[in-house]
This record gives C-alpha cells, sequence and structure tokens, in this order.
C-alpha cells in the first residue's frame, strides 16, 4: 500500500484539522515566548553571594536586611529600604535589567526574559 | 458479547501492552518523548468494537503496562491514567460526529492525552503556569506529528484487516 493511496482514505475533516493543528501549534511554539515575556528569573545577590533565584511569575515579597523586595505581575521592585538615598526604591517597577541597593549591598538582576536585559548598563 | 469477541480483546489489549513498553527502547531526543503506538490499537478497537470496549482495552493497558515498567501508582502512572481517559473519551465523541477519519481520530486522540498530560503534569507536579504554556505548544506539535503517523499506521491496518477473510468487524 502506497502512502499516497493511504492518504486517499483520509475525508476532508482530517485534512482541515491536521493543517490547523500544525498551524495553531507551530505559530504558537513561536508566539507564546513572545507574548509572555515576563518569565525571566530573578537572581538576588547579598555581598556577590546568590541568596534567592525566583521566578517572575509568582507573586511574591522578600524582606532582606533593611530591603522589602516585592515581585508581581511579571515585575520586581524594591518597595521599602532603609538605605539614606532610596536610589534603588526609585527605580521602581523592573522587568528587565537590574537593581543595585550599594549601602545594603543587594543586586537584584532579571535574566532570561527580553534579550534587552542581557546588555551591560553603563550608568548602573 | 460473544466467546470470541473476548478473545479479540484480549488479544488486542496484548498488542497495546507491547506497543507500550516496547516503544520506550526507540531512542529519543527528548527522555519523556513517545510515539504513543498503543492509541493504534485503541482507534482500531473504537472503530471495530465500539467505546466499552474501546476503555477496557485502555485501561488494561495503562495498568499492566504500568506494572511491567514498575511506574505503577508513580507519577508517569497517573499522567498516563489523564492522557489515555481524556483521549479515549475526545475520540469516542468525534467519532459520534461521524465527520473524521481514522486519521483526524488520531490527531485528536494525540492532542487529548497531550491536553489531559498537560493537565495532569500541572495539577500535580509542576504549579507553574509559565513552564507548562512554554511546553504546551512543543508537547502538541510533537504530538500533531507522531498522530500523522499513527493515523497513517491505523488506516494500513484497518484496511488489511477487512480484507481478511474472517471478517473481524462482522460481530460489532
Amino acid at each position: 500500500m502506497k502512502i499516497t493511496e493511504l492518504i486517499g482514505y483520509t475525508t476532508l475533516f482530517d485534512r482541515v484539522l491536521l493543517v490547523f493543528l500544525f498551524c495553531v501549534t507551530g505559530a504558537s511554539i513561536v508566539l507564546v515566548p513572545v507574548y509572555l515575556p515576563h518569565g525571566g528569573q530573578v537572581r538576588i545577590e547579598v555581598d556577590n553571594k546568590l541568596l534567592y533565584k525566583l521566578s517572575l511569575s509568582e507573586d511574591k515579597i522578600i524582606p532582606i536586611g533593611g530591603l522589602t523586595v516585592q515581585i508581581k505581575g511579571g515585575k520586581v521592585r524594591v518597595a521599602d529600604s532603609d538605605c539614606p538615598g532610596k536610589v534603588c526604591v526609585k527605580q521602581g517597577w523592573i522587568d528587565s535589567g537590574a537593581i543595585i541597593c550599594l549601602p545594603n549591598r543587594v543586586a537584584i538582576t532579571v535574566e532570561g526574559a527580553a534579550p534587552a536585559a542581557k546588555g551591560v548598563d553603563a550608568t548602573t | 458479547m460473544q466467546q470470541r469477541d473476548k478473545y479479540r480483546l484480549a488479544l488486542l489489549a496484548a498488542c497495546a501492552i507491547a506497543l507500550h513498553g516496547f516503544e520506550r527502547l526507540i531512542p529519543a531526543p527528548i527522555p519523556w518523548l513517545r510515539f504513543g503506538f498503543a492509541n493504534i490499537i485503541t482507534l482500531i478497537t473504537l472503530s471495530f468494537y465500539g467505546f466499552n470496549a474501546a476503555l477496557t482495552i485502555t485501561l488494561i493497558r495503562i495498568l499492566i503496562g504500568s506494572m511491567l515498567i514498575g511506574t505503577f501508582l508513580g507519577p508517569p502512572f497517573v499522567m498516563s491514567l489523564a492522557g489515555g481517559l481524556f483521549s479515549i473519551a475526545a475520540m469516542w465523541a468525534a467519532t459520534r460526529l461521524r465527520l473524521f477519519g481514522p486519521l483526524g481520530l488520531s490527531l485528536i486522540g494525540a492532542l487529548f492525552h497531550n491536553l489531559g498530560q498537560l493537565l495532569a503534569g500541572y495539577a500535580i507536579f509542576i504549579q507553574n503556569l509559565y513552564s507548562i504554556l512554554i511546553l504546551a505548544p512543543v508537547i502538541l506539535f510533537i504530538g500533531t506529528l507522531t498522530g500523522v503517523l499513527n493515523g497513517l499506521a491505523v488506516i494500513f491496518t484497518m484496511e488489511h484487516l477487512k480484507k481478511m477473510p474472517d471478517n473481524v468487524q462482522n460481530n460489532r
């Protein structure tokens, strides 16, 4: 039995379903990671030592020394800090790049998300 | 159900268990990637003997297959059971529509098998929606590929069975 004969036994709906499934799954392989950009991980380092490695997709509030780090809706911020300048708090929500609090020696880095997150930011 | 039918169902179940067990030996790039050849048997049973027989064979295959491999009541068993029940229910519903041939039924079976496994996996093991959403399209795409293979195998097998002198499907 040749493969062309086998195809002769398929109905129109079979072929429509086949093409539909290939299109939908193929497209979603490409599109789902694009439309789910906040799937990266947050690394929280204190004194260059890795303390936490968390997923951005889980909402959480973590106290680290004088800092309160909040993860919500695929973004991370420093909600509160006891440092004098409060630069880290003013930086607000980020989903790429990093927040550094020098007085507390805390570095919060987002990785694995948008490609832009991997570039080096000269200003921080 | 006649005695002869019972023998045939036992034989089909044995075929399903054998395929289920032996496909583990096929090397695959990803460890949990399977062809799901046992679905060929399930589909043939479903179209020749109806829903009850196919459900029986699926349950026998999953129970005895998992005992042979040693995953009985373990995580792979739960995933297997969820996938098997989902796919058999979906394929039965699709046969009632009378729109699809064996290829379409095989595709639907593969799709719902994977959906069932993903749901079970999410409910029991990885409660991380993000990784499930990233993983799902890849699994469903591979499932479509294997679904086409199995569907063509089902057409091939059924056409051969219909040509046999002792007609298999005559006493449904």
